[in-house]
């Protein structure tokens, strides 16, 4: 019975949300408009590879591995204290009954300040930064760098608290302080799954300073958005298999990552 | 103020009519522990006995200063402990040692580092943290652990061992611990009749040693009756006797079982070649 209304509900909620979105694929498939992706897709082959362009590539690919990773360490050195302030697991006053009014009040502001930094996008961020700090990769940073504080404060809280508590409370009960109950319990219990979910954030960190080039913020993304411009498409493909690179070598990061930590 | 407490630093226990409940327990449920008062002095071997779901663990909890109880008064060390700051209560719980039945060992982490864990009270945490990289006390975890006869897994991984080798780990931490109180919940319950003897003796005699209050949960009888001067018989949250071993008569111990006396008889002597009880299941979780 409840299978079946959810399986109505979900219906009923997706129809007006494909209305609302305009979504007709078939509208992709007219001839005028097969014409115009077919060319600009035609384009893309054979991939640009003057030794110059290629260079410039290599010198902005770098360039964006540099925000990404510079964006997600700012976004580490907000999240890790927010979230060992904020998470459960680490609660002294709730080993026995319920958390204490004050604790529970900072760790409810921890969450909500998580939420409002994370719910502006990083494209609005750099928006900003770029007014502030001027065009180039450091507003880049700086959006990623808040943004991602909030996801990676938001998840790691949600990883300690969805693992195995046994032992946290075991060492708190038995007089540890909360920075050694993380150290000795938490940490170990839950370490390859904060690895891995970090590691996967600094992957869309590569791809979201992609779409913050567009504004200015420097990297990969800018090339791209200059070679569109100038309706390059062999420039653009080159840059799109960059970034697959570039995904791909985040990924093989994670992999190995994980194991050497199992 | 100082003084007063250094003065008075003997870690007695102290229950009066404590009425305590376990948190996850329904609001209706009847309450695990239902108006017990003893007093336990320093020093003291104590083994609680009673059949399963007579509130062991429960009780234990309660002089671990872990479960708040819901009327009476818990007391260690002349304190009212539910009447200290949260500050206090934590500083007062480093005296103490709880070790819960499965044992509290992450599964990835090493034996030795899990082991050092014990000695967190008393650390500062630059102190723990360095141990962390290059484990400090590496001759006493060893040699705590060497009265399990476990020395030559001290840098094993947690989770390469078997079941009885994580419970006599987890006791081996009991000698590492700075505490005055252990409050350890069925030791013996994963262990062979051998290992089991071998266990409880070097807990007594550490204990002793080192002038800890020792209060064990015990499922097997003689174990109980023969190693421990006190013995407290437990049934229904209820006190049912509170009396030195020696007078711990058959016909006690039969009533204290009455219904349950399956459990009395599986736990003939120590020497014996009874069956060990499985191993706790442990679920590691794959991440």
């Amino acid at each position: 019975m409840g299978r079946l209304f959810w399986s109505i509900a979900i219906i009923v909620l997706l129809v007006p949300a494909l209305v609302a979105t305009e979504f007709k694929p078939w509208i992709l498939l007219e001839p005028d408009n097969l014409k115009v992706s077919s060319r600009f897709l035609g384009d893309f082959f054979p991939p640009a590879t003057q030794p110059e362009f290629l260079l410039l590539v290599a010198k902005e690919a770098w360039r964006t591995i540099a925000i990404a990773t510079a964006g997600t360490f700012l976004a580490l050195l907000l999240a890790i204290p927010m979230t060992l302030i904020s998470t459960r697991v680490l609660s002294i006053s709730s080993l026995s009954g319920r958390m204490h009014p004050l604790p529970f009040a900072v760790r409810q502001m921890i969450r909500w300040i998580l939420i409002i930094i994370r719910s502006v996008p990083e494209l609005i961020w750099a928006l900003v930064f770029v007014r502030v700090v001027g065009l180039g990769p450091a507003a880049g940073v700086l959006a990623i760098g808040l943004t991602y504080a909030g996801m990676l404060g938001k998840v790691y809280t949600e990883i300690l608290e969805s693992g195995e508590q046994h032992v946290a409370g075991n060492l708190m009960r038995n007089g540890s302080s909360r920075l050694q109950t993380f150290f000795y319990g938490v940490l170990p219990q839950n370490l390859t799954e904060l690895t891995s979910y970090t590691v996967y954030r600094w992957e869309c960190a590569i791809r979201a300073s992609a779409v913050l080039g567009f504004v200015g913020a420097g990297g990969l993304g800018q090339q791209l958005d200059n070679s569109m411009r100038m309706f390059n498409g062999g420039e653009v493909a080159t840059i799109l298999i960059v970034f697959m690179l570039l995904v791909g070598l985040a990924d093989l990061l994670s992999a190995w990552l994980r194991k050497i930590l199992q | 103020m100082l003084n007063q407490i250094t003065t008075r630093n003997d870690f007695g226990i102290e229950l009066s009519h404590v009425i305590a409940q376990h948190p996850a327990a329904t609001v209706s449920a009847r309450p695990a522990i239902q108006g017990i008062s003893l007093a336990i002095k320093p020093g003291e071997h104590v083994a609680i006995i009673g059949p399963s779901g007579s509130g062991k663990t429960s009780c234990l909890l309660v002089i671990a200063a872990a479960l708040k109880v819901k009327s009476g008064n818990v007391s260690l060390n002349h304190q009212s402990v539910w009447k200290l700051s949260t500050r206090r209560l934590q500083k007062l719980r480093g005296n103490l040692f709880y070790a819960p039945q499965t044992p509290p060992l992450p599964p990835r982490q090493r034996v030795i580092t899990a082991l050092l864990a014990a000695k967190l009270p008393r650390q500062s945490f630059f102190t723990s943290l360095m141990s962390l990289i290059y484990p400090r006390d590496i001759k006493e975890a060893s040699e705590a652990l060497g009265k399990f006869d476990l020395a030559d897994k001290l840098w094993q991984r947690v989770d390469r061992l078997s079941g009885g080798e994580r419970q006599r780990v987890g006791l081996a931490r009991a000698l590492l611990a700075p505490a005055k109180i252990w409050l350890i919940d069925e030791p013996l319950s994963a262990l062979d009749p051998i290992r089991a003897g071998q266990a409880i003796e070097s807990l007594i005699a550490h204990a002793e040693e080192h002038a800890v209050t020792l209060i064990t949960s015990l499922h097997q009888v003689d174990v109980a009756t023969s190693q421990f001067p006190r013995v407290i018989g437990l049934r229904d949250g209820r006190l049912v006797f509170d009396l030195p071993s020696s007078e711990v008569s058959k016909e006690l111990l039969a009533d204290l079982y009455k219904q349950h006396e399956h459990e009395l008889d599986q736990n003939t002597p120590i020497s014996q070649d009874s069956p060990p009880e499985p191993a706790p299941v442990k679920i590691i979780h794959c991440r």
